[in-house]
């Protein structure tokens, strides 16, 4: 007699092998948390509002000042803050998967640096009024991006010589980063003197400028790079198993590192061309994702989003509140300066466990 | 019937070839067993012959048609290899392994079909770990993780399975059991089995052809009763030896007397 319940786990294979229902239940709390924070952070300012009003302006409704303070300063604020955490936390994942490093991240290889150093070239030098050309502000994303991928490419190949030993791929990654700050400083002092203290700041990490336009073309741009993420899910489930099994299995184990890698890096410049370069979400949302929904890929795609998101609304919450609240004194933190400050102890404590392969 | 050739293949690691202008013939539905001293090679030619490997030079011809030429599923659809060590996470259970099989079969759009569900189920069945499927990686045996992996392999529905020193680590009772089920897996579901062992004597046993190397070169390939002499197992082996007829199963048995190097 065959096992009931196990033939009935086969018939349902079709579902149970997607996601399961509990990771389900996580994600959404997950969302509904960062939604609370998402108008608890639009509440909290120069001027509070109470959470029931933002909500309320979010539907149209209350004051118009409210209306207009949430729609037209904070609301923006708060969206790039989620679709940057979200883009980071997703570049993490990938770059976690792909690589098999846990130590792998945006900014553990010098691809924040990287993404920085296009968009600052292009802040200096190929703006409006400036030296090489004049080219349109919304091309940044695209020299973020450019500048993301040359950094991954430069670790990636130099790290194969080493057949991808994962702390050589770590090792390279600081290098790379370490010579992409050092020139995106170069190039920032060489430039226009009146555009560097605004560059400096925007290389931190830093959303206190953003606008209604770059709300919308981020989130396009975010949409557009989620829909080849879900397409690779499938290629990125199998990449748990050692490197002749996914390739005996039949994966096309090349295209589906290459398609990652690029994938990592446009998330990467989907984020830092908005919110700056913001580090170590991308570190720490894949491996707090891992802990609370476990291995499957679909589930995980999700939870790094959202946590991303998460870390990175509370660090510019953070960054607004914490000058004001303890001196008094209206300065506002980078975001960045607060992801680090959490992310990079985390960074410690993982390369003291070794950087372990995840089983 | 003529399976897989090789023309003129040269293969090998980096810059090192192993193998020279190799001509190979593999017949189908046969148990073919490489046997040969370490670093003889019999490693590289099964992972040339899996694409796991590029060849520096010269064909590998599976079914009329070259395997460079396939691409990554339609090869797994024909092909699939067993890793001498492979890896997975503990916390997979031995169903969500075995659907990994399936990989070639899907798609983006076709994640899951019935056929898919039959072929699991069938591959789960002659490995006999049907009922065990929702057990994970690290609550089985050793044993039951090696039917586990064949199980995979199974479920890829290939003409070909290839296992590169699959009962390497196992005790003496698992390696039966492990090559039994290979043998019955060749004659149920009449698959061409590719086999690398380390064991004359099991190799003897469970073979239908073996093909003895040494230094990149074949020595041997036949029947074990035809090639199987105290000459070749001291030309490859390089020891002093005796082959007696195993009294229970008829086929050659090897005595190790002394190592002559």
């Amino acid at each position: 007699m065959p096992n009931s319940s196990a033939f009935k786990n086969l018939r349902f294979a079709k579902y149970s092998m997607q996601v399961s229902i509990k990771s389900i239940y996580i994600n959404l709390i997950l969302l509904i948390i960062m939604f609370a924070i998402l108008v608890l952070s639009i509440g909290i300012g120069t001027k509070y509002i109470s959470p029931d009003k933002v909500f309320m302006a979010f539907l149209g409704e209350g004051k118009r000042l409210d209306i207009f303070v949430i729609h037209g300063l904070r609301m923006p604020r708060g969206i790039i803050a989620i679709f940057s955490g979200a883009a980071l936390g997703l570049a993490g994942l990938l770059l976690q998967t792909v690589t098999k490093n846990t130590l792998a991240s945006p900014s553990a290889f010098g691809v924040v640096e990287g993404a920085s150093l296009g968009a600052v070239l292009f802040l200096a030098y190929a703006t409006e009024g400036f030296v090489i050309a004049a080219l349109p502000i919304y091309l940044l994303p695209i020299a973020a991006t450019i500048g993301a991928l040359l950094a991954l490419l430069l670790v990636l190949t130099l790290a194969r010589i080493h057949h991808g030993n994962m702390l050589m791929m770590i090792l390279y990654g600081i290098a790379i980063a370490a010579m992409g700050k050092a020139l995106t400083t170069l190039f920032m002092m060489a430039g226009p003197f009146y555009r560097a203290s605004e560059v400096s700041l925007w290389l931190t990490g830093d959303l206190a400028k953003v606008n209604i336009d770059e709300m919308w073309i981020q989130m396009t741009i975010f949409v557009v790079l989620f829909i080849p993420l879900i397409a690779f899910s499938r290629f990125l489930d199998v990449m748990v198993l050692s490197d002749d099994n996914v390739k005996s299995i039949g994966v096309n184990v090349k295209f589906g590192q290459y398609g990652s890698i690029i994938l990592a890096a446009l998330f990467t410049a989907c984020a830092v061309s908005f919110a700056g370069g913001i580090g170590f979400v991308g570190l720490v949302a894949p491996h707090l994702a891992r802990m609370v929904v476990g291995q499957s890929i679909r589930s995980l795609i999700f939870s790094s989003l959202f946590i991303g998101a998460i870390l990175v609304l509370l660090a510019d919450m953070f960054g607004r509140t914490f000058m004001p609240f303890l001196f008094n004194d209206n300065m506002e933190i980078p975001t960045g300066v607060f992801t680090a400050i959490i992310g990079a102890p985390y960074f410690f404590y993982l390369i003291y466990q070794g950087g372990k392969v995840r089983k | 019937m003529t399976h897989i050739t090789t023309q003129k293949l040269s293969i090998g690691y980096g810059d090192q070839l192993i193998f020279e202008n190799l001509d190979l013939t593999l017949i189908k539905g046969r148990v073919t067993v490489f046997i040969g001293p370490n670093g003889c090679g019999k490693s590289t030619l099964l992972r040339g012959i899996a694409r796991l490997l590029t060849p520096h030079a010269g064909d590998i011809i599976l079914a009329g048609q070259n395997i460079s030429s396939f691409s990554s599923t339609d090869f797994a659809k024909q092909f699939a290899f067993l890793a001498q060590t492979p890896v997975a996470p503990d916390e997979l259970t031995i169903f969500q392994l075995v659907k990994l099989g399936r990989y070639a079969h899907q798609s983006f759009l076709k994640e899951w079909s019935e056929e898919d569900s039959k072929q699991v189920e069938k591959a789960l069945r002659a490995t006999n770990i049907f009922d065990l499927q929702d057990r994970k990686l690290n609550e089985i045996s050793g044993g039951q993780k090696q039917r586990a992996w064949i199980s995979v392999v199974l479920a890829q529905n290939s003409d070909t399975i290839a296992l590169d020193e699959p009962i390497n680590h196992l005790d003496i009772s698992y390696q039966l059991e492990c090559l039994n089920l290979i043998k019955q897996i060749n004659k149920d579901f009449d698959k061409t089995i590719l086999l690398v062992l380390h064991d004359i004597n099991l190799a003897a046993r469970y073979a239908d052809t073996i093909i003895a190397l040494k230094d990149g070169k074949i020595r041997a390939q036949g029947s074990p009763k035809e090639i199987l002499t105290s000459g070749l197992i001291q030309d490859i082996f390089e020891m002093e030896n005796q082959i007696i007829e195993d009294p229970v199963f008829k086929t050659p048995l090897c005595i190790p007397i002394a190592p002559l190097r």
